[in-house]
């Protein structure tokens, strides 16, 4: 009975949502377009700009990262066989999701990239906790990241421990969702969907049924810019959604209010709420894993060490469009426990951090 | 039938918007008023495999994209085509601006060497200048940089903040810096206008304490190809 009360209401919720959200989104552009819009309401307008400014300043500069992702993503999806990877990958949970912590090296993508690849290699039939390692850690653990990191703070042991921490939160977050579950309780239909050569993929479970007829795509070319192009709608619009959010909290919540409390903050707790805020920063920035070592590098001197750790740490993992992009991926509950595990582990590699940098 | 065919064909154009706007802004040379020059060129090597993408998907017979999916990935091109394309400005400079005590960090980290023509400062290296050494140092040195103009509500109409974002990776790390100018023709000019501040260091005494200001004029130009400043 629950279960049919809660899908009447996420049925009417629905409704409204379709009604609702165009009319909003049609207000804003107006307001935001400025055109023959009343001079009283121009202060709004101009906010709204600068918000459309930072919208595409997040989504533009993700954009090529998850390209590359998709086209990882689909590369996996045409030469490596389900067989090639069970050969590979230890089948028990610690070796999995160890595999999976350590296999961005091999794929250097970020954040928007390592999500597609997850669910790909997950409907290779890779093991729960490799593919829940995998994308968690792959943002932070590849070459990138760590020439990167090393270069921005200009000392290599900051991009070490960054990557340490990384691999053994992931590491522990992936044994404990996806150790002894059935892959059914934390994954999506979709990433179940064993990929075969006639792949479904683009059969979207929200479209209803699979009911347009199908024209096979003759070659693999085509088939590859079929799976291709949907993989990079459905990825992309998470990113909509999240640049869109990230926006607007920047641009009504001044940033300045963040920093203020971690200056008013004295005591025992003084550490602890370096660590929360700069968390609480990274999930507002939405910046891509492979670009903020520079922005994190800013922190510093600001807050203490460990909080530009956790900052370093926690960012890449769980922000506003990742956390969007897991749920294609992973059932709801699995990301909640994701977000909440990730953020437990990142206080603790703060607090340690704290400890033995200061 | 009708409909799946017109499905497509949406799908294709979006796909094909987005290319087309990445392209569109970097020839117009709006591209960096969002994010920093150095991934210019890594986004319109993006835009040219979406673009190739979309004409991939019109030659072979690439299914539709569901229709949520398409709504929201319109939303960047509908902003490129309808809403006009401005820099971080005078509008979002409360949530930007770090107080006092964390910019003195940044800059910290952000620029060391000043030269000594004060002359080729820009407002960033101004900004560090006026944190790292004694205001005394620098009185009656010349100042000529550009900027945006914005104004808090406490100020004289002859006094503007003269300001420029610093952006380290793209418009979502904006920090804006400013400075105080007193200019006689200051009350000229509106919030957002670009100006040119040609002038002399004189800190000001307000309220008891010394404020880092500049004395002179201000003088309207265009908005700089790069309005932004890069550490």
């Amino acid at each position: 009975m629950a279960v049919v009360s809660v899908n009447v209401q996420s049925k009417t919720q629905r409704k409204w949502l379709l009604f609702f959200a165009p009319l909003i989104g049609i207000l804003g552009l107006w307001l935001a377009s400025g055109w023959l819009v009343p001079s009283n309401l121009a202060p709004l307008t101009n906010k709204l700009q600068g918000l459309v400014t930072t919208f595409q300043g997040i989504f533009i500069e993700a954009l090529p990262f998850l390209s590359a992702g998709v086209i990882v993503s689909v590369l996996i999806g045409e030469f490596v066989k389900p067989q090639h990877l069970a050969s590979f990958v230890p089948q028990n949970a610690f070796g999995a999701s160890m595999f999976g912590s350590l296999l961005g090296l091999l794929f250097p993508v970020c954040e928007c990239g390592a999500i597609p690849t997850s669910r790909r290699l997950l409907r290779k039939g890779a093991p729960a906790p490799m593919g829940i390692a995998f994308a968690l850690a792959a943002p932070v653990v590849n070459p990138i990241v760590l020439i990167s990191t090393s270069i921005a703070f200009g000392d290599v042991r900051w991009a070490l421990a960054r990557v340490g921490f990384t691999i053994v939160i992931a590491l522990t977050i992936g044994l404990i969702i996806g150790a002894g579950i059935k892959r059914e309780a934390i994954l999506t239909p979709l990433s179940l969907t064993a990929d075969d050569d006639h792949d479904h993929s683009h059969c979207d479970h929200d479209h209803g049924a699979c009911d347009h007829t199908h024209d096979q795509p003759k070659g693999r070319l085509a088939g590859l810019i079929a799976h291709g192009s949907t993989e990079f709608f459905e990825m992309a619009q998470y990113l909509v959604i999240g640049s869109l959010l990230a926006a607007t909290m920047q641009t009504f919540i001044p940033q300045s209010a963040l920093l203020t409390l971690n200056d008013s903050s004295i005591g025992f707790f003084a550490p602890l709420v370096g660590i929360v805020v700069l968390m609480l920063v990274a999930v507002l920035l939405s910046v891509c894993s492979t670009v903020d070592a520079f922005l994190a590098l800013s922190f510093l001197g600001l807050f203490h060490p460990g909080a530009v750790m956790a900052f370093l740490v926690f960012g890449p993992m769980i922000d506003i469009k990742s956390t969007l992009m897991l749920t294609s991926t992973f059932r709801r509950s699995a990301v909640v426990a994701m977000v909440v595990l990730a953020a437990l582990f990142a206080i603790i590699a703060g607090l340690i951090s704290y400890v033995v940098l200061v | 039938m009708q409909r799946q065919v017109l499905e497509r064909w949406l799908s294709i154009a979006v796909m094909f918007g987005l290319g087309a706007m990445i392209i569109f802004k970097w020839q117009t040379n709006r591209l960096n008023l969002y994010i920093h020059p150095r991934y210019t060129s890594l986004l319109v090597a993006t835009a040219i495999v979406l673009l190739l993408a979309a004409l991939g998907m019109a030659l072979t017979k690439a299914p539709a994209i569901p229709k949520r999916m398409l709504a929201l990935l319109t939303i960047p091109v509908a902003f490129a085509l309808l809403v006009p394309a401005r820099p971080l400005g005078a509008n979002l400079v409360s949530g930007k601006a770090l107080n006092a005590n964390s910019s003195d960090n940044l800059l910290a980290r952000w620029k060391t060497n000043l030269s000594d023509d004060s002359k080729s400062w820009t407002l960033l290296e101004w900004t560090t200048a006026v944190r790292q050494s004694d205001l005394a140092v620098l009185r009656d040195k010349q100042a000529a940089f550009e900027g945006f103009v914005y104004r808090t509500p406490d100020l004289p109409a002859d006094e503007v903040l003269v300001g420029r974002y610093v952006v380290t990776c793209c418009t979502a790390d904006g920090t804006a810096l400013s400075l105080r100018v007193k200019a006689s023709n200051g009350a000229d000019f509106a919030n957002d206008q670009w100006v040119r501040v040609e002038g002399t260091f004189v800190p000001a005494e307000i309220n008891g304490s010394i404020v880092p200001q500049i004395a002179g004029t201000l003088v309207s130009i265009e908005m700089p190809s790069s309005p932004y400043l890069y550490p």
